[in-house]
């Protein structure tokens, strides 16, 4: 998949400092997309899509096991606004939670592109 | 000293120009009402109208939409925002498909897509020149700087369509990024997004002007200038058939005296003269200035009531003749409302009467100038206000009787004429009592109440509305700094004519702005340096000046009150006490429209320096005989 970082599902710590170090050090403006299925992969692949050229400062995670990572997240700038069903967030380049994704919202291009906006 | 008694005089017309200038705050009335309008249910609207300033010296000025001041010779480009237009004719005259919300909201994204737009390459720029940078924080700054006007238009058009979904625009966005082959970057994607946004809401806004071309909404823009000659409307071209006015251009540079400057200049000599021989005494001749002025209001007065009077009478008579029997009901009711408007007249003469009393019997007899002409500037100011609540009485009238039928047109058409001859009798009036009045009367006023759009003024279908079009200030006949324009932009629907409402109007003062050097005759007091052989510290002599001048674009005060100016100012002196005239040439200040003049200088005859205070200001009416 074009920009995505997958998280690994077997080892939390591994995961949880991918996770950190991607958000603390990497200039980007992130999507970050929790869950596994047919439906969340083709999410991914969407958001992918709306990462852009290598150059362009957007990025995927795809955190499969959102448990993993939830406490970090938590720890972020309007991380605690997430909840426990959100299919996905945004994350800017100051690390601070500017949208989420709830599993009630449509995941088409146009929503996951209102995501990455925010964020900009 | 005669000069400090002149200094006192001086004082008063300064202390008094300010305090009246406190009561008469430029248009106040006015301008809260227009501000009022400004602020629709949807928030702050923006303006129909914009105006460009083209001066002579090739500057290019936006004027503001309130207070404006420009160049009295300048070109005016005034623009018509079409979509604003459009959206206020939709907003007052329904539009078949949107209601007013949607209204809104499609000009809204309109707007926000033209700008993000317009800010698209700047974003594009800045996201290459992140891909080349270190980025650190202060790359961050600038890529988030770089795409920020974009992004708040983006958020702007999402806002909109968060509560109005119209444009299909999620259908189209997600079928154009299924379909790219690859990747497409962060700017194609804005560009994609802005271009459907501005695409489909000016499909939308094109079906809005049919709509309302079919329904019959027109426009009409109309323009006046009010000089001292009067409020007459000016030619726009593509909105009127007016005739293009006279060619007048105001001199910007004015270096000899005019004829009326000239009768001054002399004033001056002999005021010198006598104040020389005799000393002033101003208390006595203020009171033979004030009578003259008072009998001369009167006259005039009376002269145009007269006509006033002929002319309603003429027209009560022919209606009266008329065998109409609802003309003639009519016309009791216009006489019902002469009666009315006779009152007052009646009332005002009366005053005139008193105060011309009280002047004749001395009544205000005091030793003290500064107390007497704080009397006399009392009364006139009394005067002005009496004259124009007389006018507002005649005016209110003839709203009266305009509403009583078609058949009195020519009478309500007569009394309007009386209203206002009125008014201009009122104005006569103060531009009479000259200076010390100016400052009474805060620029020149137009009265928007009595205007309306004649019938040259075109009614332009709302889809055939030029974008622009120009005045150009020298084809407007003459005027002076400090007149007025006033741009009206109306809309209404052909088959309903009471449904016309004014949209906007804009009101400009008239000033000499660019530089410009004006020539005025003054009563110098001239110092001289060491010993002279004269018998008071100060010479009195008759003087003129020649000083360099800018407006201002932002201040009426200033232009009305302070027009300050730098220059030089020629003195006939006689230091030497021969009789003989010497040049004297001294570097000038001058401040309150030249009143004040104050400088340092050289008299070439008696090899001698001098300072000097002086003057633009009628003193010498004030000087006469013992």
């Amino acid at each position: 998949m074009w920009k995505t970082l997958i998280l690994p599902t077997d080892e939390k710590k591994l995961a949880r400092k991918l996770f950190v170090e991607f958000v603390r050090d990497e200039p980007y403006a992130l999507l970050v997309v929790f869950g596994k299925g047919e439906e969340t992969e083709a999410l991914v692949r969407r958001a992918s899509k709306l990462a852009g050229k290598k150059n362009d400062p957007r990025y995927v995670i795809w955190a499969r096991k959102r448990d993993h990572i939830a406490e970090d997240i938590a720890a972020l700038k309007g991380g605690d606004q997430v909840g426990d069903t959100a299919l996905g967030i945004a994350i800017s380049m100051a690390d601070k939670v500017c949208d989420v994704i709830k599993e009630t919202d449509d995941t088409d291009f146009s929503r996951l592109f209102d995501a990455f906006a925010s964020t900009e | 000293m005669h000069c400090a008694k002149i200094a006192c005089v001086l004082l008063l017309f300064v202390g008094h120009g300010c305090s009246s200038f406190g009561h008469l705050t430029e248009g106040s009335a006015w301008l809260g009402e227009v501000l009022g309008a400004e602020t629709g249910k949807d928030g702050p609207r923006k303006p129909v109208l914009t105006i460009d300033e083209r001066d002579e010296d090739g500057g290019r000025h936006r004027v503001p939409r309130f207070g404006g001041i420009v160049d009295v010779n300048s070109r005016l480009v005034v623009r018509i925002d079409q979509g604003e237009l459009r959206r206020r004719s939709a907003q007052r005259f329904g539009a078949d498909k949107l209601d007013d919300k949607q209204i809104a909201a499609l000009f809204a994204i309109h707007d926000a897509a033209q700008k993000g737009l317009e800010h698209l390459p700047a974003m594009t720029r800045a996201l290459q020149v992140w891909a080349e940078s270190t980025k650190d924080d202060a790359a961050q700054k600038a890529l988030a700087e770089g795409m920020k006007p974009v992004t708040s238009e983006y958020k702007t058009i999402k806002k909109a369509l968060d509560e109005f979904e119209f444009l299909g625009s999620k259908a189209a966005f997600n079928e154009f990024i299924a379909s790219y082959d690859g990747f497409p970057s962060v700017a194609e994607q804005y560009a994609f997004y802005l271009q459907l946004a501005a695409r489909r809401a000016e499909e939308l806004r094109t079906d809005l002007t049919r709509s309302l071309a079919a329904k019959g909404i027109f426009v009409q823009l109309g323009a006046w200038i009010a000089t001292g000659g009067g409020t007459t409307p000016v030619h726009l071209p593509g909105f009127d058939d007016y005739p293009e006015g006279d060619y007048f251009r105001v001199d910007r540079v004015v270096v000899n005296l005019d004829e009326e400057q000239q009768k001054q200049f002399e004033g001056y000599a002999n005021a010198a003269k006598e104040i020389e021989q005799k000393g002033v005494e101003p208390a006595t001749a203020a009171k033979r200035v004030a009578r003259s002025f008072l009998n001369s209001i009167r006259a005039d007065f009376e002269k145009h009531l007269q006509k006033i009077a002929a002319d309603a009478r003429a027209t009560v008579q022919a209606a009266e003749a008329s065998a109409d029997a609802n003309v003639r009901a009519a016309v009791a009711t216009v006489k019902a409302r002469i009666a009315k408007v006779s009152a007052a007249v009646d009332d005002y003469r009366e005053y005139l009467g008193q105060l011309e009393a009280k002047y004749r019997s001395n009544a205000t007899a005091t030793q003290d100038p500064l107390a007497f002409l704080s009397d006399v500037r009392a009364d006139f100011a009394a005067v002005v206000e009496r004259t124009k609540q007389l006018a507002a009485t005649v005016a209110g009238v003839q709203g009266d009787i305009e509403q009583i039928g078609a058949e009195l047109k020519s009478a309500a058409g007569t009394l309007a004429k009386s209203a206002n001859d009125l008014s201009s009798l009122a104005e006569e009036l103060v531009n009479a009592m000259g200076l010390q009045a100016r400052l009474l009367l805060a620029g020149r006023q137009i009265n928007r109440d009595v205007l309306t759009m004649g019938e040259e003024v075109k009614r332009l279908s709302i889809d055939q509305v030029p974008d622009e079009t120009e005045l150009n200030l020298l084809r407007t006949g003459a005027r002076e700094p400090g007149d007025k324009l006033l741009f009206r932009i109306a809309i209404g629907r052909g088959d309903d004519p009471k449904s016309r409402k004014i949209v906007e109007e804009n009101e400009l003062a008239m000033y000499q702005v660019l530089a410009h050097v004006t020539s005025t005759p003054l009563l110098m007091f001239a110092n001289p340096s060491g010993q002279a052989n004269q018998q008071t510290d100060f010479a009195t002599v008759p003087a003129y000046s020649v000083l360099l001048k800018r407006g201002s674009r932002s201040s009426s005060f200033y232009n009305r009150f302070i027009d300050a100016g730098i220059g030089f100012s020629f003195a006939a002196l006689d230091f030497n006490g021969d009789d003989q005239p010497e040049l004297g040439v001294a570097a000038t200040v001058s401040i309150l429209r030249d009143w004040i003049q104050v400088g340092g200088g050289y008299n070439f005859g008696d090899d001698r320096g001098f300072w000097f205070v002086g003057g633009a200001v009628p003193i010498s009416s004030l000087i006469g005989d013992r």
